[in-house]
This record gives structure tokens, C-alpha cells and sequence, in this order.
């Protein structure tokens, strides 16, 4: 407890000396991030060994004044034993330190589990080390540091060839989530699937606004260490979301608790129940996983969850997301998943589950999003935003409210990101300080309106119950008295053939994990 | 494959049933026109089945329970267009020619349903290719199909809905692409003849340097149409196109189904009414507004429904082609042209139309600009239209495996 104290204090030590100036470091990191790329260390590589790296160096600044705190590092391997290295022997220890850190607990561990050096030329690794040692980073406005992260981050993303962007989620949209959702002190947050912990930046920031909330010294404290709980199985992004959250000054350097476990979180009904699931589940319909048979073949096998707690098995991943967000939702609790369309509309297993939530829970509103948006090609996704209730004869969900923010939208990753402004619109329709109260924009004598309200009544007796619901005219589709620019309407084509070109392929997977 | 190959190739524990043994089939009634009214429950016919736009008979009276069909029910029609349907509508009373489907217990009807879908597909390849198929209520239950147990024909069905959601949807993005293919050519050609395809900045509502309007006749030798005699029609000779021989998709002559005039015909007429190479035919009457290349050096003629366009050395053939095509002379065609039923473009508002007008070598850069885009949208929509084909085999492919035990 005194530990956690102490580290309060400490945010304000780092505000006191904003003084440091950030905006050169940037450039350095940004300088040699570029360095390394021409010798083919990917930004996901440099990420990572900057991961080790900074984490060595701000907990060393920790043991030093005004901190003198005790960390859990062994000396072995502390910081300094890299800064008095080079060549061979600097890379052979480096290799060394790496195997042996992951063996450590909490979040040391955590950080360096299956931890591998990506940097072969020791004279760059030397260099990186030099750049490194020059700054001290916690005296380093949290801000800065964890935008410097959260940049390089997004620069990952956008590294298609590595595949890493497919599932980061664009944070805007992340953003105009958490306000929508206004995450109050005091309650958990939690995200099954969390990747780089985008949604628990986001709903800490917004938490930490003094716009939105003025928050006491014990619910700062339960903010830190209490609020976050995720789940990311793929160990490199579990590191980087540690690192974010950590250099956002979201739980600490030596806690032992573990924010974000790497287990599969669909296995098993989650433990505890949470006030808030905030998740944009990984995109790929088939759950399924690799593993060598007797004759030493790779094979792919259908992953199917047994769940005594899931409405209806089934190998979509998205549904059984859907049915897991619901297990693990407080009956008072409150989520909004980012999923796509095919959970809106998919027959078999998909009906069953969505009938399944409107009866359970409060669904009660969908924000239809464009394509564009995702490094992922071809995906039409959604926000449902849904309620937990305790057990009802009755269903629960009464209206559905739908916003179409994707008919006439047009965004491209690069030429036109999406902005948190571009949502600005929904968040106000959407009305989070009283979502009860709201005004459909779309009524007869405006049909553009992109805002309307549709019953339980209307929803249920809709083929399939189908939650895919459009009325506004497609411009790229008919008026050709206002043609569209033509290569607007190329990469509408383009996008609708991609998004063609993933139901065939979800068809040819569902047909060959039937094959038994 | 036979019946016993099928039979032999189903999972051990799936039965190998009659039609007949595992529902029953209530024939609809014959109602007589003198029942019909425009009030009351709707009569269910074939049409109204396999179309959504088809007009209802209604009728007030009351007729015996069986023939009354509820929301969910499970329709089958089984003389001259067969399928099997769930009726969605209200409340309503079934004609003849139609089943009411109600499957024995231990029967799912959706289980039903998709087998009858499957059912259907066979039968109309036993057919070849007359599309009037009748099947005799003997012959349809003695036909033997496979039936699991309860459950399983519930997983059979989850499993068909769940791929047949996505699959429709994945025919609904390329319909959508295909649609928007068709609008994506015309924007090219209103880019095209605003100069955006061959200047950098042409601001909106005005033209680039260079450019000006100019009427069609000011770029023409002759704008003139076919023969209003009619032709003297012969076996043989020369070809002579009537409307109904251009093909609007993709502005061509299909000469496969001509009229022939003589050649002596053919030689009297004036050389204004002789297509050549290098002229422009366009459509006047009725499906007016369709330009036709002539690049090919072929002896024919036409009737007066099509007028001919000869351009001028300062106008490049193929320029003139897309400018025909293109949304603002569409819009020029339209608003001139007169007539209720049959529509006619005169040759006068022709000779009026306002072009825009630029350089013969600019002519060139937009027809090569043009050419290469609209190349791509072309193969494209090859493919799509191919895809679609595809994805109904998919459909059928899919309901072949399902009922072999095959899909889970």
C-alpha cells in the first residue's frame, strides 16, 4: 500500500518538471526507428526491443533519488549491466538477460515472456541503448512518453505486410466509444480481446479529463491498479499492451498483479463479472488452431468452445465473443463491441444468439460503421452497445436505436482517416448523459436522416431477426443525376467486392471444417 | 447415382425415407374466377409465389380448414414452375396446383423445406430444359429422401441457414458492385467530356482552355437516317438492321438475325443512307439514345428507326462515340424527344445537340483515357456476372451435400 502512495506522489514530481523537453526525444526515437528499418527491423521488432529496453532503463531511474525504491530486477541484469558493454559481448548478454527475465513474476515477466533480440548488428543495438540512456523517462510527462509509445504503435499498424494493424482498432472510434459509455470511478473495465490496450487508454484518459470527472485520491488509486482487466493471447501484443498501459502510468513497473492475462478468454466463463466490456473482438470468422499431428504435419483444427454458459456452439468466433461478452457483463453493466456484419445477419447459430441478447440484455443501440476504416480489407463492422439485466420473463430490449454512419461515407485510411469529429454527430444523438432521451433525425419528410428508432416488435419479425438494417438511398447505386466522383466510386467497387470476396471465403471455411 | 448408391453413401444412423411417409400433402382448391373478388383473404396462386410483384385474388367466403394457409407455412408448387416455399404473408387460402406442406412429427419443416429445395433442382434437370414440369402426386411421395433424426435435421438446417446468410450477402456485395459498375461508366464519360480526364484542375460548372460547345451538325458531313420505304425483303444479300437487332448493353449490331435485302436494293440507295466505316449510328425511336461504332468495313443498311452520323476530319470517330454515351447527351435526348408510346428523337434535335468541343489530338487523349477505364469496369462486370452464376451452383452444391450427410 505504500508502495502505491508513494507513486502518486510521483505523478506529481513528474508534472512539476514538465520542463523536460519531449519533443526532441520524439524525433530521436522517430530518427532511429527509421535507421533500423533500412537495415529490415520492422517497426513491430523495434517496438518491441524498445519495449525491453525502456522498461530496464525507468525501473534503474527508479531505484535512484528522489525514488529509491526497491525493484524487482536482479542485478545480473539490471540496466547498467548493458550500458558497460559492447560488440559480441554486449549481444551475448543482451540474448542472456532476455531468457532469463521472462522467468521472473508480475509484470517483469510478463513483459519479457518469449522475448527475442530482432537486433543483429550490436553496434545498432549499442546505439539504441546510448539513445536510451541519454533521457531519464520518468521524470517524463506521461503524456509524452505514452504518445511517443502509442504513435509508434499506430505506425505498427499501419506496417500491413506485417499483419499487425488487423486488429488494431482506429482510436476514434475507440474514443467516441468511451464517451458514449462514460466510464464512472470506482467500477472495473474490462476487454476480452484487448490488443495494445487502446480501450483502456482511452477510458482512462476520459476518466483522467477534469471535463468529465474530478476524481479523489482512493478512486485515482483504484483507477491505477483496480479498474483494468484483460485478456491478449498473443505474447508480443500482450508486451506492447503492458508497456502502453504502464508508460500511461496504468498499473506499475514492480506490481505483481497481472492487468492482462494470456489466456484464451473464450475457454472458460470468466470468473468475475464487470461493469463495463469495452472490445473490438479479432476479425476472422473461424476459430481455429494449428498444431502438429502424429506424422509431424501441421494441421488446423476447428475450435469449437464447450460452454455450459453459451446459448448455442459454434465455431464463428465473433458469436462466441458475443456470447462471452454477455456471460461476463454485471447485470447493472454496460458494453459496447465493435463486431462485424455478419453477426448482424448470419442464419443458424447467429439468429439464435441474437434473439438470445435481445431477450437478456438492454440492446439498444447499433452504429453502423463505414468501410475504411480498418487495416483489415473488406470488413464492415458495427458498435452494439448493450445493457446487462438480471433474468426476465420479458425481453428486455425494447428499441433499437440505429445510426448509419456508413451510406454515402467515405473514408480511406490514408487520404481521409477517420476523426473523432466525424462521430462527433452520433455521440450527440446517442445522448450519454441521458441515453433514454433521444430524437430520430430520420422521419418521412427527411429520409436522409441517418438516426432512427426501430421496436422490438419491428426487429423480431424481421427475417431472421437480422440487425442489418438500411433505409437511406445509395448514391453510388442509382442517381445519376449526381454522379459520384469515378474514383469514389472505384473504391466503392473495390470494397464491395472485397467484402464479396470475405463471405466466400468465411463459406469455403465453415464447408471445410465440416468435412470432419 | 442411383437411389441405392445414395442410399448406401448416408451416415449409418440417417433413414432412407418416402416422401409420402413423412408429411402430408393437401392439394389447394380450384377456385373459380366467379369466386374471385378484390376484397377479403388473398388466394394464394402459383404467381404470387414465385413473384413478388403479382397481383392477389381475394375472396370473402369461407371454405373447408385445409385449405387455409397460415404465416410459416410450408408451401409446395408442383405443376408448371415447382418449388417449395415458406409463406410469409397473412392469413390466406391456398389454390390448387400448390401443397400445404405438414410434415409428421419427427419432422422439421425447415429440414423439409430445403429438401424440397433440393428435390426441385433435380427434378428440373430431369426435365431438360422444358420449363413446364408436372409432377404427379404419386411419383412425388414415393420419391425417397434421406431424414436423420430430429436433431440432426435441426443442425442440418442451422448449418445451411448460417452458409446461406453469407452467402447470400456475399451475392448482394457483388450485385452491388456490378450496379455500381454501370453508374462508375457513366461518370467516367461525364468526366471525360467535362476535361477532367485530360486537364489537372478544371473548376466546376466551367470548361478548360480550348474548349468550347459547338451543335452537333457543325462537326457532321450528314446526319440522316435509314430508308422510309419498306424494304424489299430477300432471302439473301445484304443485311438490314432494325431496331431490334442493336444490343443496348453493349452498343453492337447483332448480325446473326438480320433481314437481307438484294443487292439491287441496296445499290439505289443514296450514299447518306450506306453505313461506312468511320460513321456513328444512332438510335432514334423507341430505346432511343443508343450510339453504335462503325469501325469495320462491312456492306449493310438500316431502317428509319436508326440515324446515321458521319463526322467531320476535326472530330475523331471514337470521340464522338463516347460523347453520344455520355450523361449530358443522354439528357439532351431525352428532353427533345417526343412521342408517348414510341419516342422519337428527331433528327433536327440531333443536329441541335450542344458538344463539348476540343482539339482533335485532346479528342484522342480522351478516347484513350476513356478506353483504358471503361476496359477494366468491362472484364470486371465479365467477372461479376460469372460469380453470380457460380454462386447459385454454390447454392445447390451446397443443399447436394447437406442432404448426403455431408455438411455436418
Amino acid at each position: 500500500m505504500a508502495k502505491k502512495t508513494t507513486t502518486i506522489n510521483e505523478d506529481k514530481i513528474i508534472v512539476e518538471n514538465k520542463v523536460v523537453n519531449t519533443s526532441s526525444i520524439v524525433s530521436k526515437v522517430w530518427a532511429f526507428c527509421n535507421t533500423l528499418r533500412d537495415d529490415g527491423v520492422g517497426y513491430g521488432d523495434y517496438l518491441e526491443q524498445l519495449t525491453y529496453l525502456l522498461f530496464l532503463k525507468m525501473a534503474d531511474e527508479y531505484t535512484h533519488p528522489p525514488h529509491n525504491r526497491k525493484m524487482p530486477i536482479p542485478v545480473a541484469y539490471n540496466w547498467q549491466t548493458l550500458t558497460n558493454k559492447t560488440g559480441d559481448e554486449l549481444e551475448v548478454h543482451y540474448n542472456h538477460l532476455l531468457r532469463e527475465l521472462a522467468k521472473e513474476k508480475g509484470i517483469l515477466g510478463q513483459i519479457f515472456t518469449k522475448s527475442q533480440n530482432k537486433i543483429t548488428d550490436p553496434a545498432k543495438l549499442y546505439k539504441l541503448i546510448a539513445l536510451i540512456n541519454a533521457e531519464q523517462w520518468v521524470l517524463m510527462g506521461v503524456k509524452d512518453k505514452g504518445d511517443i509509445y502509442e504513435g509508434l504503435l499506430e505506425k505498427n499498424a499501419e506496417d500491413t505486410k506485417s499483419g499487425a494493424g488487423q486488429y488494431f482498432t482506429p482510436r476514434p472510434l475507440i474514443k467516441a466509444m468511451v464517451e458514449c459509455l462514460r466510464p464512472q470511478p470506482m467500477k472495473t473495465i474490462a476487454d476480452p480481446a484487448c490488443g495494445t490496450g487502446g480501450f483502456f487508454l482511452a477510458a482512462y484518459d476520459w476518466m483522467t479529463d477534469e471535463k468529465n470527472l474530478s476524481l479523489d485520491k482512493g478512486q485515482k488509486q483504484f483507477l491505477k491498479f483496480n479498474t483494468f482487466f484483460g485478456n491478449e493471447i498473443v505474447a508480443s501484443t500482450r508486451r506492447l499492451a503492458l508497456m502502453n498501459l504502464f508508460l500511461h502510468n496504468i498499473g506499475d513497473i514492480d506490481s505483481e498483479q497481472v492487468l492482462i492475462s494470456p489466456n484464451d478468454s473464450l475457454i472458460s466463463a470468466s470468473e468475475t463479472r464487470y461493469d463495463y466490456i469495452l472490445a473490438n473482438p479479432p476479425f476472422g470468422k473461424k476459430s481455429s488452431m494449428t498444431f502438429t499431428n502424429e506424422d509431424g504435419e501441421q494441421e488446423k483444427e476447428d475450435l469449437t468452445y464447450n460452454r455450459q454458459d453459451f446459448w448455442v456452439t459454434t465455431s464463428n468466433k465473433q458469436l462466441n465473443f458475443v456470447q462471452h461478452i454477455k456471460s461476463m457483463l454485471k447485470t447493472t453493466g454496460q458494453a459496447a463491441v465493435v463486431l462485424p456484419d455478419n453477426v448482424l445477419f448470419e442464419g443458424g447459430a447467429g439468429e439464435t444468439i441474437r434473439k438470445k441478447l435481445l431477450e437478456t440484455t438492454d440492446l439498444h443501440t447499433i452504429l453502423r460503421l463505414p468501410t475504411g476504416i480498418f487495416y483489415a480489407n473488406g470488413v464492415k463492422a458495427n458498435v452494439l452497445f448493450f445493457d446487462g439485466k438480471p433474468a426476465s420473463k420479458d425481453p428486455w430490449t425494447k428499441e433499437i436505436w440505429v445510426y448509419d454512419y456508413r451510406t454515402n461515407v467515405h473514408h480511406t485510411l490514408k487520404k481521409n482517416p477517420l476523426k473523432l469529429e466525424d462521430l462527433r454527430d452520433f455521440i450527440t444523438a446517442y445522448n450519454p448523459q441521458n441515453r433514454h432521451k433521444r430524437n430520430e433525425t430520420f422521419s418521412e419528410a427527411n429520409p436522409e436522416g441517418r438516426w432512427r428508432k426501430f421496436t422490438y416488435e419491428e426487429i423480431i419479425a424481421r427475417d431472421k431477426t437480422s440487425l442489418d438494417i438500411t433505409w437511406l438511398k445509395d448514391k453510388s447505386l442509382a442517381d445519376l443525376d449526381n454522379l459520384p466522383d469515378p474514383d469514389e466510386l472505384a473504391e466503392d467497387i473495390v470494397e464491395n467486392l472485397e467484402t464479396g470476396l470475405e463471405s466466400f471465403r468465411a463459406i469455403i471455411a465453415s464447408l471445410n471444417a465440416s468435412k470432419g | 447415382m442411383d437411389k441405392e448408391q445414395r442410399k448406401n453413401q448416408l451416415p449409418a444412423d440417417w433413414k432412407w425415407e418416402r416422401l409420402g411417409d413423412i408429411a402430408n400433402y393437401l392439394n389447394g382448391r380450384a377456385f373459380k374466377p366467379t369466386e374471385w373478388e378484390l376484397i377479403g383473404k388473398p388466394i394464394i396462386r402459383i404467381q404470387n409465389l414465385n413473384n413478388p410483384d403479382a397481383k392477389y385474388n381475394y375472396t370473402r367466403n369461407e371454405f373447408e380448414k385445409k385449405y387455409e394457409v397460415k404465416k410459416g407455412d410450408l408451401l409446395f408448387a408442383w405443376s408448371a414452375s415447382l418449388g417449395a416455399y415458406i409463406w410469409k404473408g397473412e392469413d390466406a387460402w391456398l389454390n390448387q396446383h400448390i401443397f400445404k406442406v405438414v410434415p409428421n412429427e419427427g419432422v422439421d419443416k425447415l429440414y423439409l423445406y430445403y429438401l424440397l429445395e433440393e428435390i426441385v433442382h433435380v427434378l428440373y434437370t430431369q426435365a431438360h430444359g422444358s420449363g413446364m414440369v408436372h409432377v404427379t402426386k404419386g411419383k412425388f411421395e414415393g420419391t425417397h429422401i434421406p431424414l436423420p433424426s430430429l436433431s440432426i435435421q435441426q443442425a442440418v438446417v442451422s448449418k445451411i441457414e448460417e452458409l446461406f446468410s453469407e452467402l447470400d450477402k456475399g451475392i448482394e456485395s457483388l450485385r452491388a458492385a456490378q450496379q455500381q459498375l454501370k453508374v462508375y461508366r457513366q461518370s467516367i464519360l461525364k468526366w471525360a467530356f467535362e476535361g477532367k480526364l485530360t486537364n489537372d484542375r478544371v473548376e466546376e460548372g466551367s470548361v478548360p482552355n480550348g474548349w468550347r460547345k459547338l451543335s452537333l451538325k457543325e462537326l457532321t458531313i450528314v446526319i440522316s437516317d435509314g430508308d422510309h420505304q419498306p424494304p424489299p425483303k430477300s432471302k439473301s444479300g445484304i443485311p438490314f438492321i432494325t431496331i431490334s437487332n442493336v444490343d443496348k448493353h453493349s452498343n453492337k449490331i447483332n448480325f446473326s438475325e438480320t433481314f437481307f435485302v438484294s443487292n439491287e436494293y441496296y445499290e439505289t440507295l443514296k450514299e447518306h443512307r450506306k453505313p461506312a466505316k468511320g460513321d456513328i449510328l444512332y438510335t432514334v425511336t423507341g430505346s432511343f439514345g443508343i450510339p453504335i461504332l462503325i469501325d469495320y468495313d462491312k456492306e449493310f443498311c438500316f431502317q428509319r428507326h436508326i440515324g446515321l452520323i458521319r463526322p467531320k476530319d476535326s472530330a475523331n470517330q471514337k470521340w464522338l462515340y463516347y460523347v453520344l454515351q455520355s450523361p449530358e447527351i443522354w439528357d439532351q435526348a431525352k428532353a427533345t424527344a417526343t412521342g408517348t408510346a414510341q419516342k422519337t428523337v428527331s433528327l433536327n434535335s440531333i443536329r441541335n445537340f450542344q458538344v463539348p468541343f476540343c482539339s482533335i489530338e485532346e479528342q484522342y487523349r480522351i478516347v484513350q483515357a476513356i478506353e483504358s477505364r471503361l476496359s477494366v469496369a468491362d472484364k470486371l462486370e465479365e467477372t461479376i456476372t460469372q460469380s453470380l452464376q457460380q454462386a447459385e451452383s454454390l447454392k445447390q452444391s451446397i443443399l447436394k451435400k447437406a442432404f448426403e450427410g455431408k455438411l455436418i
